[in-house]
């Protein structure tokens, strides 16, 4: 038996044709040519190229089609954001470098680790921790809602939180815990959705209580109580809906933003009309009108791919998210161990989630709540944080690998 | 791993799959239902922004007069002031401030639906671009004449072929003047921004009791009698006639627009026949037209008899828009077949003529409606329409005087809606004036006067 590793090499030459191309034409947009705008597109080109070809030969068992279709979204959001504002773009890419680092980091790690036993309620006070000083801190500095700065240095302590609440709840779901670890675990989420909507962060607070309901599903198998939970958290929409305002308002405009496209619905309206605007095909990169849309790098990212790419390469672009949930799920499904199935599942979980809950907030199919798209919209953060999720789903699937290999070579097979 | 475990994470990845596969068909379906609302809304910053770099086709009435056209790189509009103000509404302003046809055919006017490789081309060849010609389905000179017909009067009407859809004449009052935009650029006016005569929702009074008597008709019910004795008690309330009818039958109920009797009526039908019948004439429908935006109409039914019986003469919480009114009678007139209001004759770039009305139709097919159009014309020989019959015309049609209540106090819009039953004069015609008393004595003598000049220009 012989069993073949395949690249993802063409896919990753598209990939780095679809960036270089795209750079030059934006270094040529303007008269002249634009030598910084070049570099950017070769240097983030190199950086992509290197990154797989490294990671394929540090980790051989690692998920091509997984890695690939991170960096290409990546790639999409590395060009978007160049056309928007190049400085924004040049400091995204230094993140893409430093996350990938991450992803190598967290690959290793899980590759090691079986469980993270006690280390979990370490976990679980430092989310408490960083959702709580996001709470604090960013409501005294005003402005953007989950950011917190340190002198020049800003970051969304609720992104590093995401991905330790995925290793906390794969340990609590991974084996039957005795009682008061439960409560304990229940209390903790409870807090952490609490404290993300007393933050004001309504995305945040539906990502962590939609990724708490899929990995207690998958985990406990309880079909009636899952259902009651989805109750439980739909009473509680509902809840605020009565109780805050702000709430309201957003469900208001979700059903009709044209009655207040000057005001509060002006966000999502502007977003429809520049989606509208690109047709099919879009308008061109660099040749649709993106700074009439708010937010235009980060939540509303979207909307910006869809006027200038047109779309077809909008839906492009929700099929990748969903080639990645499939990989994710599929490494969840090879998994030799409860916890590290629950990981995997857990990571893909929540970053279809998050990408689910913005887009489909833009295109108006649900309300909007405010939350990057994952790989695409600006934020060091929120990259490192998606990448590191990754590292997760990859060093698991690299110990898929590992173990497929000493199987067959023990059969006398061969890896290629 | 545990079979259970395995067996959940498959079912989340189909809900996963459904979920994706969601936004996919959502995405699709809303651009291709909306996008193109979306896009001509006045507040699209990339209208405006194209006008830097592309000259605008001009605007034509059907008759080949030049309404709005490019002069200088500026936009420049018809001189006569008069005619100019008549059309303001249908040719909207060139900032993007209303839903006219600057606004509306934006992407015939500014060549955004040239395909992609001509695009490139004229790109690439550097010439400055020029988009198409827009000619629309209005006369100007009768649109001019309808404006004067409204007599200083708030309110709108409406003129439509009714066997093509063409809308002839379609004015708005106020009007504003798109050649001098000063006032609302500063954020001054708004009113007469509002184009009435498509999205002004009015209680449609008397003229509803044209969808009361054709309930009636289609449940059989055409040979109903009752009295009036002036009101009738319903629900515990009265209802209060123009006058004494007593006994009468459908036919001259419908000539007397008499109160009491379609009270009655829609007791005895039942108001969900009426509802029913309201439906087919697309009333509580959003219409997503291909030329105009229209307002949507309303007919509400309640718990409560004595709203009902409101509701079915043309109160209680009924609102009609002067197009959808016009469509209506033209419904009636074109045998059943509701045509969709057109607004687009044709475009041409540089010469040959890119897009071409073709008329459709808007709802499913009525039915016969001879006995509805015979009521109708001994509305207009022998009844509260009396005012608007022309000499050797069949005009067919219904009055109607609304009652209002608002700030402003209780006063009544006066209402004609009403065709000619001539094959070569196939016209329709809606009138509202605002707060300007009964219907038989101040729209229909407007719409005879509107009438004659169409019959007068050829339609």
């Amino acid at each position: 038996m012989i069993l073949e590793r395949r690249g993802a090499g063409a896919l990753l030459a598209l990939i780095i044709m679809f960036s270089l191309s795209a750079s030059f034409l934006l270094a040529f947009k303007n008269d002249g040519f634009d030598i910084g705008m070049a570099l950017f597109g070769l240097g983030f080109a190199f950086l992509i190229l290197i990154s797989y070809n490294l990671a394929a030969l540090i980790f051989r068992h690692i998920d091509r089609i997984t890695l690939v279709i991170c960096y290409f979204l990546t790639s999409i959001g590395l060009v978007t954001l160049a056309r928007l504002n190049i400085d924004i773009a040049v400091r995204q890419l230094i993140w893409l470098a430093l996350g990938t680092v991450v992803l190598f980091i967290t690959v290793v790690v899980i590759k090691r680790a079986s469980d993270f036993g006690r280390l979990n309620y370490l976990l679980m006070a430092a989310v408490l921790g960083l959702l709580i000083s996001t709470l604090l801190f960013a409501r005294t500095i005003g402005g953007a809602r989950n950011w917190v700065y340190i002198g020049q240095f800003s970051f969304q302590p609720s992104e590093i939180a995401k991905v330790m609440f995925i290793i906390v709840s794969a340990y609590f779901f991974a084996e039957r815990r005795p009682a008061p670890a439960i409560v304990c675990y229940a209390v903790f989420t409870a807090l952490c959705v609490f404290t993300l909507v007393l933050s004001n962060d309504l995305g945040g607070a539906l990502l962590y209580a939609g990724t708490f309901l899929v990995m207690f599903f998958a985990g406990t198998g309880r079909t009636f109580l899952t259902f009651a939970g989805l109750g439980v958290l739909s009473a509680g929409a509902f809840a605020s809906y009565h109780l805050f305002s702000h709430v309201r308002t957003r469900v208001e405009i979700w059903q009709n933003p044209w009655m207040y496209h000057r005001t509060q619905g002006y966000q999502i309206v502007q977003g429809l009309m520049a989606i509208a605007s690109g047709g099919l095909f879009g308008a061109g990169l660099g040749l649709g009108y993106p700074d009439a849309i708010p937010v235009n790098t980060s939540d509303f990212i979207f909307a910006v791919i869809c006027e200038e790419f047109g779309i077809i390469f909008g839906i492009v672009t929700i099929l990748a998210y969903l080639v990645f949930i499939i990989r994710g799920l599929i490494i969840a499904l090879n998994a030799e161990t409860r916890f590290d199935a629950l990981l995997v599942f857990g990571a893909t979980c929540m970053l279809s989630l998050q990408s689910f809950i913005i887009i489909g907030g833009v295109i108006k199919l649900i309300p909007l709540t405010g939350i990057t798209l994952p790989f695409i919209s600006a934020g060091g953060t929120s990259l490192v944080a998606s990448l590191a999720l990754v590292g997760i789903i990859e060093g698991v699937a690299v110990k898929n690998g590992e173990r497929d290999e000493y199987e067959i070579v023990r059969a006398g097979g061969e890896v290629v | 791993m545990s079979n259970v475990l395995k067996r959940n994470i498959r079912a989340l990845l189909a809900v996963f799959c459904l979920m994706f596969t969601g936004l996919v068909v959502y995405l699709g379906y809303v651009v291709v239902m909306y996008g193109e609302r979306w896009f001509i809304s006045p507040d699209n910053p990339r209208l405006r922004n194209i006008q830097e770099s592309v000259e605008a086709g001009d605007i034509l009435d059907r008759a080949g007069i030049k309404l709005v056209y490019t002069s200088k790189g500026n936009r420049a509009y018809i001189k006569d002031g008069k005619t100019r103000k008549a059309v303001s509404h249908i040719i909207g302003d060139s900032y993007g401030m209303t839903y006219g046809a600057q606004t509306m055919y934006a992407k015939y006017l500014f060549g955004f639906n040239k395909d992609t490789i001509t695009r490139i081309i004229e790109l690439v060849s550097g010439a400055r671009r020029r988009g198409g010609d827009v000619t629309l389905t209005i006369d100007a000179k009768l649109c001019k004449s309808a404006y004067e017909a409204l007599g200083g009067n708030k309110g709108a009407i409406v003129v439509m072929n009714y066997k093509t859809g063409e809308i002839l004449a379609s004015v708005s009052s106020p009007v504003f003047d798109p050649a001098d935009m000063d006032v609302f650029l500063e954020g001054g006016g708004e009113s007469e921004l509002v184009n009435r005569a498509f999205s002004g929702l009015y209680p449609p009074g008397s003229v509803f009791k044209i969808i009361t008597a054709a309930a009636l008709i289609e449940n059989g019910m055409d040979g109903f009698e009752a009295t009036c004795t002036g009101s009738v008690q319903i629900g515990g309330k009265t209802i209060k006639c123009t006058g004494v009818h007593g006994k009468e039958n459908l036919k001259d109920a419908l000539r007397h627009s008499c109160n009491a009797y379609f009270a009655q009526a829609s007791e005895a039908v039942g108001i969900l026949a009426v509802k029913d019948m309201a439906d087919k004439f697309l009333i509580n429908t959003e219409l997503l037209f291909d030329d105009v935006i229209m307002g949507q109409s309303v007919f509400n039914t309640s718990a409560n008899a004595a709203d009902n019986a409101w509701a079915a003469i043309g109160q209680y919480h009924d609102l009609l828009s002067p197009l959808h009114a016009c469509m209506i009678a033209g419904a009636i007139a074109n045998d059943g077949v509701m045509m969709e209001p057109k607004l687009l004759l044709s475009v041409s770039d540089g010469g040959k003529q890119t897009v071409t009305l073709t008329p459709k139709t808007a709802a499913a097919p009525l039915g016969d409606t001879s006995m509805l159009k015979e009521m109708m014309i001994a509305a207009v020989e022998n009844g509260t329409g009396s005012a608007a019959a022309i000499k050797n015309i069949a005009v067919a049609g219904k009055t109607g005087t609304a009652q209002v209540e608002d700030k402003r106090g209780k006063a009544e819009h006066a209402w004609f809606v009403g065709f000619l039953d001539e094959s070569r004069h196939p016209l329709c015609i809606a009138v509202v004036l605002e707060r300007a008393g009964s219907g038989g004595k101040n729209a229909a003598p407007a719409a005879r006067k509107v009438l004659r000049k169409a019959i007068e220009l050829g339609y």
